[in-house]
């Protein structure tokens, strides 16, 4: 056996290297190219869950979201949250933690100032330390006109695009209708209180939840609400995604007020049946893409051997053993798929995956890159090997076992 | 007095098909070691068919074949191509070579599947090669090659493992009068200072006077 496994080894490299160069190269072209189809439609699938992801935690949530337990009057909010917001910042691998007032406003906006068409909007209002909140959340990087908060602003606000109207938002008629940067719009708060202010920036982030929130600076929203060193929430930025339950028992440990804690993706909610949807449509994609992708490697490696046919007559007729025969045309197989995916994973890894990270796709939710997942690359990786193989072995055993008259002659 | 090499005893073969095509109709001859025969007879009277029979590239659907005492028709495939690798050597009409491998692998092949070393199988091809007066053509592939520089590449593959027998089925119909005289003399050469048992087949007359018997057939019967 071992003997025969080595005569394949000679003959494959022969074959191999003495072979079309073209041909070779060609094949080796396409099988990669069918490698890249399966990952590509998997990846930008996977790409746009990580985009939906990533805008919960950039633009809302964080990593971990910090709120009281609101069992009794006196857990209402968060206390010391000065402190508080100091003990988590301490803790290694927290990259930064803000507090916020979040309070449950409806916003005014009266275009002609006639008082006849005025327009409102119920939302949620937050209260920023814009200097701080930056380590967390990066609304400050979406801002589509005027500017973001800055500390001490007093009478200014900063509304998301649902909320403003225009810059493309998905909810147009249930926004203010165009409301525009230096505009004045009047919040009614729950406590009873309405206060003018001045539109400062509006910012788009493409996620339609967070561009549904205001801001406003934390010193306005406590000389509204009459409170100090209080919080609604605190959002915490973790250094790493998905080791959230790690931080969660760290942050518990150095908290001195009974708080609940939670993930981002306890927040999801609507939002995680659309993320198991793509995943589910993903893994259709890949489970068509597989089978497309192994199809044409069968086909390609079919035709290849099948040119061959006369070849593999006339080793059979000079003393070459079938199983010999069979090895060296399943190794050359091997050769194509193993090369195939080779190429494949470099041109994805330095060429296709660093363009789109570069010029990512702009999409209505958001800009969508290539995210290739290591277990959908490995699976990718064993998948075609695999078929490669069974493309070589199938057709090398029929044409072995062909008559080798028929095989030379016919 | 030479023993019989191979023995064929009342031979037939039956292409099925819509209508079947008895081509071997009960065959029984025997050859001679160091005997070159031929066979010879018009297209159609079944001589390639018994040569591919003796030569166990095809499966005979009666009779017995034969060599040197033992009966090849019941052996398994795989036993079959062992056998061929140790004992036979072919020659085809179309030259039979892999267009990838160089006449030096060509000639070694046989070897390197009986398990010889591929230096030694080389050592051995080359000196193979230079018996066909091929010594300086070791390194060209067939595409480089005239067809009688393929054929006698094809004969030195045949010869490399030293078979008992060696077959030839119309190795001269694609080349030239010329040509076709170097490769009959090869044969010839190696028959008389080799003791080489050659079975030729051929529907050229002249080729007569090359060989030590010829054997006809008409209509897949000996004459």
């Amino acid at each position: 056996m071992l003997r025969n496994f080595f005569i394949a080894c000679w003959f494959s490299f022969k074959q191999l290297t003495r072979s079309n160069k073209k041909s070779v190269v060609m094949t080796i072209v396409v099988v990669s190219l069918l490698f890249i189809n399966i990952l590509f439609i998997a990846s930008m699938m996977s790409g746009l869950i990580k985009t939906i992801n990533n805008q919960v935690i950039d633009y809302q949530y964080g990593n971990i979201v910090i709120e009281p337990t609101k069992e009794s009057e006196s857990d209402n909010y968060i206390k010391q949250a000065n402190q508080t917001l100091n003990d988590i910042r301490s803790i290694p691998g927290v990259i930064g933690a803000v507090e916020h007032y979040k309070e449950g406003v409806k916003i005014t906006y009266d275009q002609k100032k006639e008082g006849t068409n005025v327009k409102d909007f119920s939302g949620y209002l937050y209260s920023v330390i814009p200097s701080e909140e930056s380590n967390v959340l990066k609304i400050n990087s979406k801002i589509v006109s005027g500017r973001y908060l800055e500390d001490g602003d007093r009478g200014k606000i900063l509304l998301g695009r649902e909320i403003s109207g225009g810059f493309e938002a998905t909810l147009e008629r249930a926004s203010l209708g165009g409301v525009r940067v230096g505009d004045e719009v009047y919040v009614y708060y729950p406590n009873g209180i309405s206060r003018k202010y001045t539109v400062a920036g509006i910012f788009a982030t493409k996620s339609f939840l967070a561009d549904a929130q205001a801001y406003v600076t934390k010193d306005e929203m406590e000389d509204v609400l009459g409170q100090h060193d209080l919080a609604d929430e605190i959002i915490v930025k973790t250094a790493t995604m998905g080791d959230e339950n790690k931080y969660i028992s760290k942050i518990e440990n150095v908290l001195e007020q009974k708080l609940k804690l939670y993930i981002w993706s306890d927040f999801l909610g609507a939002l995680s049946t659309v993320t198991n949807s793509f995943d589910f449509v993903k893994l259709i994609f890949y489970a068509i893409g597989l089978a497309v992708s192994g199809a044409s490697i069968f086909i390609i490696i079919y035709i290849d051997l099948l040119n061959q046919k006369k070849q593999i007559g006339i080793l059979k007729a000079i003393g070459m053993e079938s199983k010999t025969i069979v090895i060296s045309y399943v190794l050359q197989a091997f050769f194509y798929g193993l090369m195939g995916v080779i190429l494949g994973r470099f041109l994805l890894e330095y060429a296709i995956s660093p363009y789109f990270l570069k010029h990512p796709l702009e999409l209505p939710i958001g800009y969508i890159s290539l995210n290739i997942e290591s277990l959908d690359l490995m699976r990718t990786e064993i998948s075609m090997v695999v078929v490669s193989l069974i493309a070589g072995f199938i057709p090398s055993v029929q044409i072995a076992r062909k008559n080798i008259l028929d095989s030379i002659f016919k | 007095m030479e023993k019989d090499i191979i023995t064929v005893k009342n031979l037939h073969k039956t292409y099925s098909g819509e209508v079947p095509l008895h081509v071997l109709k009960g065959v029984s001859f025997s050859v001679k070691e160091g005997e070159f025969v031929a066979i010879m007879g018009r297209s159609g009277s079944g001589k390639s068919t018994l040569l591919h029979q003796l030569s166990l590239l095809d499966n005979a659907d009666e009779g017995e074949i034969i060599v040197e005492g033992q009966e090849l028709t019941a052996l398994s495939d795989s036993e079959k191509t062992k056998f061929r690798l140790q004992h036979f050597g072919y020659v085809f009409q179309e030259y039979a070579l892999l267009p990838g491998f160089s006449a030096e692998e060509a000639v070694s092949l046989p070897l390197i599947l009986q398990g010889c070393s591929i230096r030694e199988s080389k050592k051995r091809a080359r000196e193979i090669l230079e018996m066909v007066q091929l010594g300086d053509r070791i390194k060209h592939f067939p595409s480089e090659m005239s067809g009688g520089e393929q054929q006698r590449v094809a004969v030195a593959r045949a010869l490399v493992n030293n078979p008992k027998i060696l077959f030839a089925d119309e190795p001269c119909a694609n080349l030239d009068s010329e040509t076709s005289t170097v490769i009959l003399e090869l044969f010839r050469k190696l028959n008389k200072e080799l003791n080489q048992t050659v079975i030729l087949v051929t529907h050229e007359s002249e080729d007569e006077e090359y060989v030590d018997r010829v054997i006809h057939m008409k209509d897949g019967i000996l004459q």
